[in-house]
């Protein structure tokens, strides 16, 4: 039983509070913005029943769905021969290297160039930004376990694919714990960003379109959905790591 | 013949430097190994396991040169090295498994009564990050006997431990090496615990380091109370001591 | 002040949780001014809340600590720690982003007890005598080996002249010889600067080399077991570690020592399962 945090409550009432007499007192800055009340009648009454509004959800979810998934699956592997393999290291590792400090956003403009599709292009925007991350992790974490681990599994006879699957393998566990929370992060972030550029769909558009008809009260919708989206994405991969380490309790 | 030999060793490995090493290990018998911090025991002890290979001079146990790691010749580590991420009982079944030696069923049964007889049955399914260290270490010895190694190379496995768990522990260890007999090389900086366990202790010291005593320790197992107070015992520690403290009873001031 | 110190009585109960834990139950001893007292027994038997309460990090529950007559502890007394009793802890507690010297003198010179050149000139006589550390003065603590370091916190502790030096388990993480050394250093640092010590250890051997007297603490409630004078003439030298006289001295304390340790090993154990 939590005991109520009753300081936390009555300052986000006062948040809310600031923030409905700034807006009714039509404040410098606040002339587009709405208030609280009308955010919440508006999105009762327009966006909750609209097929259109959860549509931008569905459509945001799978574009960060796919790029991440698919970062995660090539991206793991990849992270592992880097560290094992030091002849595969000498030749991949600088082009890595190389491409990593792009941040994802650069990307955009030559992924609209390149794909054929809108949606590949996007997507493609969203796996390369957790795609790296995940890269560098697992290669750190392999470089970084440590000798008596691996000593004892030899001294033990084990073979080098059942090293592999007993010892190096959970070993980077968290790291691709680590690399998945940060990657999902920066997945929303740029999904949100190249839909804004690129697209006529998702939360990241609707948000933009809310900006470019001046209607306040879908530029504030936008912005509490993409939150919530990105905060229910992190509570899933939570899940799936806390599966995935059953020995950390 | 002696069980293991190591015959004008050389080496160079990060800060240690080891020059002209050479000893013998009889068969069955404990052997302590001393000497100050970062002489190279943890070195040898490498080199013995078969993870670094020495520079010059050779290492055999029953003859046959030491040249990679093997099951004959098992480690215990200084920090405890078991997988954190597999429970108890699958960290002491890793060995047989791994080389092949047992079936799933028997590594199973032969994991439980060890688990069993160092008092950890109930355990088996905990991990490691569970367990309080001087438990860990239990796990660490059920993990290396369960292999039945001709060598057991044990690096200060009692060290962090409080003075007390490290006491029972020693006792707890001399009880299994009564039953087992397992040829072993045991690292220690500390001389109370070699001469609570060891049956001969060999100094490493020196820069370059080499065996510069050997000591026997002709006094009888158990080494009860009494037999800690016999005028034996006294002298052989003051020998040890000698061996041990001189260069530093001189420069009580210098560098620690 | 001469550094006498008076324990009669004491008790401390903490209440985490409602769950009530007796960790020290009705201690009492005395420990003469220049004494040096080790304290020993098994973990959780209270010893560290014993110094914490001495040195005024925590409360008592029950009966009273002074020293040299005056009240340093006793139930309703809020801990007020103070220059005259200083503590050095098991691990380092240097500042890492203070030079050794900036370390040492950093008490006196922020109670304003010292002008900055009488701290300066201080803490290198110090160092000097602490086996030529002042050498080592413009190093930062990681520059150094353990020992080293210990033997820094030790001067630091020095520096406010504290007629009551605390150690709590200093040398446990160190090997079997940079505690030799340690042991030496300690005990010339007592002779030339005649300071009371109350020293905590696990280890009797270390115990009965270092102290005048030992006192054996009983497992949880920890109270006190036996108080055992050690008549071992000083200065001591590591030769005594072998005659007669140490072993019988060894032998009478470890049962009791034992005892303690196997009951709180297997109550460790009982609470692990």
């Amino acid at each position: 039983m939590k005991r109520l945090n009753w300081r936390g409550a009555v300052s986000i009432a006062a948040f809310i509070l600031l923030w409905t007499l700034l807006a009714r007192l039509k404040a410098p800055g606040f002339a587009e913005i709405p208030d609280p009340a009308e955010v919440s009648r508006a999105f009762w009454s327009k966006y909750l029943p609209s097929a259109a509004y959860w549509r931008s959800w569905a459509v945001s979810f799978e574009r960060v769905g796919y790029g991440f998934i698919l970062s995660q699956l090539l991206g793991i592997p990849l992270g592992l021969l880097l560290g094992t393999r030091r002849l595969f290291h000498e030749i991949v590792f600088p082009v890595v290297e190389l491409l990593r400090p792009i941040p994802p956003l650069a990307w955009v403009p030559l992924s609209i160039l390149f794909w054929p599709t809108a949606e590949l292009s996007i997507v493609f925007i969203t796996f390369i930004g957790p795609f790296f991350i995940i890269v560098i992790n697992v290669h750190d974490a392999v470089r970084g376990i440590r000798k008596e681990h691996l000593w004892l599994a030899r001294s033990l006879g084990a073979s080098p694919v059942r090293i592999f699957r007993r010892i190096i393998l959970p070993s980077v566990v968290p790291a691709i714990a680590v690399g998945m929370t940060l990657g999902i992060a920066v997945a929303w972030n740029v999904v949100i960003a190249a839909e804004m550029i690129a697209s006529d769909a998702g939360l990241g558009r609707l948000t933009w379109e809310g900006y470019v008809s001046h209607t306040g009260t879908t530029v504030i919708i936008g912005m509490i959905s993409i939150g919530l989206a990105g905060y229910l994405s992190t509570l899933i991969v939570t899940y799936v790591e806390k599966r995935m380490m059953p020995w950390q309790r | 013949m002696a069980a293991v030999s190591v015959s004008g060793v050389s080496k160079r490995y990060a800060k240690d430097v080891l020059e002209d090493v050479s000893f013998e290990l009889e068969a069955a018998a404990l052997t302590v190994l001393m000497g100050p911090s970062g002489c190279g025991k943890t070195t040898l002890a490498c080199m013995l396991a078969g993870y670094i290979a020495p520079d010059a001079g050779r290492l055999a146990l029953e003859g046959r040169p030491i040249t990679e790691a093997g099951p004959d010749r098992i480690m215990v580590f200084q920090e405890t090295a078991l997988w954190h991420w597999m429970t108890v009982l699958d960290n002491v079944m890793f060995g047989p498994r791994a080389s092949g030696t047992m079936g799933p069923a028997q590594a199973r049964k032969k994991a439980l009564e060890l688990l069993e007889r160092f008092g950890l049955r109930d355990f088996k399914d905990r991990y490691p990050g569970q367990l309080s260290g001087g438990m860990r270490r239990r796990v660490e010895l059920a993990q290396a006997m369960i292999n039945n190694p001709k060598l057991m190379i044990l690096d200060e496995p009692f060290r962090g431990l409080d003075v007390m768990t490290r006491e029972l522990m020693q006792e707890y260890y001399l009880k299994i090496f009564a039953e087992n007999r397992m040829t072993t090389l045991f690292i220690t900086s500390e001389l109370e615990e070699a001469l609570v366990v060891g049956e001969r202790v060999l100094v490493l010291d020196g820069t370059p380091a080499r065996i510069a005593h050997s000591i026997e320790v002709d006094l009888p197992y158990p080494r009860t109370p009494e037999v800690l107070a016999s005028e034996r015992y006294l002298d052989i520690k003051k020998r040890l001591m000698a061996a041990l403290y001189l260069p530093e009873q001189q420069t009580a001031q210098g560098e620690t | 002040m001469s550094g006498a110190l008076s324990i009669r009585g004491v008790g401390k109960t903490y209440d985490p949780e409602g769950a009530s834990v007796e960790a020290l139950r009705d201690c009492s001893f005395e420990v003469r001014a220049e004494e040096f007292v080790a304290i020993v027994g098994p973990s959780g038997c209270g010893k560290s809340t014993l110094l914490n309460a001495i040195a005024g990090f925590d409360t008592v529950t029950a009966g009273q600590i002074t020293l040299d007559g005056r009240l340093l502890a006793q139930p309703g007394l809020a801990p007020k720690p103070g220059p005259d009793r200083v503590v050095v802890f098991q691990h380092g507690a240097l500042f890492p982003w203070k030079t050794v010297l900036e370390n040492v003198t950093y008490g006196p010179l922020r109670q304003k007890a010292l002008s900055r050149e009488a701290a300066r000139a201080k803490a290198l006589e110090l160092l000097r005598a602490s086996g030529g550390l002042d050498s080592t003065a413009a190093s930062y603590p990681a520059q150094l080996s353990s020992g080293m370091q210990r033997r820094v916190e030790i001067v630091r502790a020095l520096m406010n002249d504290p007629p009551l030096l605390l150690l709590d388990e200093p040398f446990r993480a160190m090997d079997g010889f940079s505690k030799a050394t340690m042991h030496q250093h300690l005990l010339d640092l007592h002779r030339r600067y005649r300071k009371t010590i109350v020293f905590i250890t696990h280890d009797l051997d270390e115990a009965i080399y270092l102290a005048d007297t030992v006192v054996v603490m009983t497992t949880r409630p920890g109270t006190v077991k036996e108080i055992i004078r050690v008549g071992l003439g000083r200065p001591r030298v590591p030769q005594m570690l072998y005659s007669r006289d140490y072993a019988e001295l060894k032998r009478s304390a470890a049962q009791s020592v034992h005892e303690e340790a196997r009951r709180a090993f297997e109550r460790g154990e009982r609470e692990q399962a």
